[in-house]
């Protein structure tokens, strides 16, 4: 702006007034011209700079993030209308300002004075500077600063441009996310150990199952060997005292776990004794395994006693739990006791005593609870004295013994043990037969049963076949006992021991061919030697034919 | 190019404005004339114009009058 001036004492004042340059009157034609132009180019400069500050502004204000700019004293040299809104700050009170000033103080943060006073006099540009602030009208916020130093190269002065992104929902999203996560990962946690827990739960049942199992299937098969066997009822038939006193003593034991050792002569049913006390204990559930110590050799006892892993012996080619596993929980048998040989009986007098052996060809200890009855028809005490059964196993078996009384000692249970077997066999043969008559009862209660039940009980079978009606008919000859083992031998023929030497010596000579010395001669077998045989034989009058 | 500049010569002297005028336009600006400084203000709140060459002696409203009006009024807006 040029002002005319007349006067010289005026330029002062219009100088002071504001204009931007003066002429004085008249004018001097270039002078003007001079001074038209360049003041038209300081004002086209300044348009620039305004188009400039303009442009600027616009793109400061689209901008959506807050935006604001300092000097290099702090002060705000402009802001971002976003910024306003977001702080809800009026312009006056905020251009000009020592940004730490800014609504009353609020922006006086120990992380912003950090940013600006430490951190960015050392870096042109920091970014995602994290500040947490809570500021009062718009509560709590997480902004990341942008911050950057610009030089204005002219007089190198600077200034800080720093963009505010409010991060405050996302990362109140991603420390709730943290949260979240971490507490589904607990859960998660939680969880695999629940589902570790069941699963080691389950799989400890199921070994469970399976040795159950196992223990049911041996039991099962060994219980359809069982039943080929065609065993014994039950039922003890009889009602003498002396089977009284037998079925007292059963029940009496019974229930409890003590070893029982069931004495009596062969056929009179110690194994019904046996299976009575069985069912009458709590293990009444289990099978009642039972082993016959009589019918198989000494190895094979053992293995099947005690069981045996696989390659244990030439032909073990699995493994086999034995009997006392199979036992276990439940009641053995051990029949014909009395037959177990001696090297055995130290290892059954082991698991009596503390429930404890050894499959054969292993070393792992097995510990079973079985309750264990025993039986045997043989006199324990002499087999004892003869030094043929131990005598700690038979203090072991013998806690609680019961003997079983022979058929002849209750021949008034004869009649009832007749019916019995008369019915059951002619139903299982399909035949009437029932009527046994006064006198044949007789005759069978005379007899002296050295077999016992189990003689009368094929003497019966023997009739019934034998029967064509409904009578019975004995096929037997009671006259002359079927088996004479019991009764007195016949008299001896009367002679010399003479005779029997003469008779013997001639024999031995007939079967060697008169062979008197040498390889399978007479002397060998006789024991004697040659000078003595022959001094026998001229005594006896033995002469080669 | 751009537009000439626009050039605003007040002075209640006709004489000096005529004066102005012919030593300006030759030189390719646009010479907009005002006799008072009312006349004055009311051009410039209406007309884009980039120098204002004012008359310091005017009656009623004195050159030094129009340039604090027009100062005043800057702050709204562009440099005169």
């Amino acid at each position: 702006m040029v002002t005319v001036l007349k006067e010289t004492e005026d330029r002062v004042k219009a100088l002071e007034a504001g204009c931007d340059d003066f002429i004085s009157k008249p004018f001097d034609r270039h002078e003007l011209l001079v001074r038209v132009k360049s003041l038209l180019r300081i004002k086209s400069l300044h348009d620039e700079v305004e188009e400039a500050r303009g442009f600027v502004e616009s793109v400061i204000n689209t901008v959506r993030e807050p935006l604001i700019v300092l000097d290099q004293n702090l002060r705000v040299v402009t802001v971002s209308r976003s910024f306003y809104d977001f702080f809800k700050v009026n312009p006056e009170e905020t251009v000009g300002q020592l940004i730490y000033d800014l609504g009353n103080g609020q922006w006086d943060i120990p992380q912003l004075r950090k940013l600006l006073e430490d951190i960015l006099p050392q870096n042109s540009v920091f970014h995602d500077f994290e500040v947490e602030h809570v500021f009062e009208g718009i509560g709590p916020k997480i902004m990341h600063l942008n911050a950057r130093r610009i030089y204005q190269e002219v007089n190198h002065s600077q200034l800080i441009l720093f963009a505010i992104e409010d991060v405050t929902e996302r990362e109140f999203y991603k420390r709730n996310l943290e949260v979240i996560v971490e507490a589904r990962t607990t859960e998660l946690v939680a969880a695999r150990q629940e589902a570790e827990k069941g699963k080691q739960a389950a799989e400890a049942a199921l070994c469970q199952i399976k040795i159950l199992k196992k223990q049911l299937e041996e039991e099962k098969a060994y219980l359809k060997e069982e039943i080929k066997l065609e065993h014994n009822h039950e039922n003890i038939i009889g009602k003498s005292d002396a089977l009284k006193y037998v079925l007292y003593k059963v029940e009496q034991i019974a229930v409890t776990n003590t070893t029982v050792l069931v004495l009596g002569e062969t056929g009179t049913g110690k194994e019904l004794v046996a299976r009575a006390i069985h069912h009458g204990s709590s293990r009444k559930n289990r099978a009642l395994v039972k082993i016959n110590c009589a019918a198989l050799p000494a190895t094979l006892i053992e293995s099947e006693l005690f069981g045996h892993e696989k390659g244990a012996f030439t032909g073990s080619s699995s493994k086999q739990l034995g009997r006392f596993e199979i036992a276990d929980g439940a009641t053995l048998f051990l029949d014909e006791i009395g037959e177990l040989p001696l090297e055995l009986q130290a290892k059954l007098l082991r698991v009596i005593q503390d429930g404890e052996f050894e499959r054969l060809g292993s070393s792992h200890t097995i510990k079973v609870d079985a309750r264990i009855i025993a039986a045997t028809n043989r006199n324990l005490e002499e087999e004892v004295k003869k030094g043929l059964f131990r005598e700690d196993l038979w203090y072991r078996l013998n806690v609680f013994p019961i003997t079983m009384p022979p058929l002849r000692g209750r021949l008034e249970d004869v009649p009832l043990l007749v019916e019995y077997y008369v019915r059951k066999i002619a139903k299982r043969l399909g035949k009437n037969t029932g009527v046994v008559s006064k006198m044949m009862m007789g005759t069978l209660q005379n007899y002296h049963w050295p077999g016992n039940v189990r003689e009368l009980e094929n003497v019966l079978e023997r009739a019934v076949i034998n029967s064509s009606g409904p009578k019975l008919r004995l096929v037997d000859d009671f006259d002359k006992p079927l088996i004479n083992l019991y009764k007195p031998q016949k008299t001896l023929e009367a002679k010399t021991l003479e005779e029997v030497e003469r008779g013997y010596i001639v024999r031995v000579l007939e079967q060697n061919q008169w062979k008197v010395s040498g390889e399978n001669s007479a002397t060998q077998i006789l024991g004697l030697n040659r000078s003595t045989l022959r001094a026998r034989m001229r005594k006896l009058n033995i002469q080669k034919p | 190019m751009k537009d000439k500049s626009v050039i605003l010569v007040v002075d209640d002297q006709p004489v000096n404005t005529e004066l102005l005028e012919a030593h300006l336009v030759p030189q390719g600006y646009e010479v907009v004339k005002a006799a008072s400084g009312e006349e004055a203000l009311k051009i410039l709140s209406g007309t884009k114009i980039d120098l204002v060459l004012l008359d310091i002696m005017m009656p009623r409203m004195s050159g030094f009058e129009v340039l604090g009006k027009i100062r005043a009024d800057k702050k709204k807006g562009l440099f005169r």
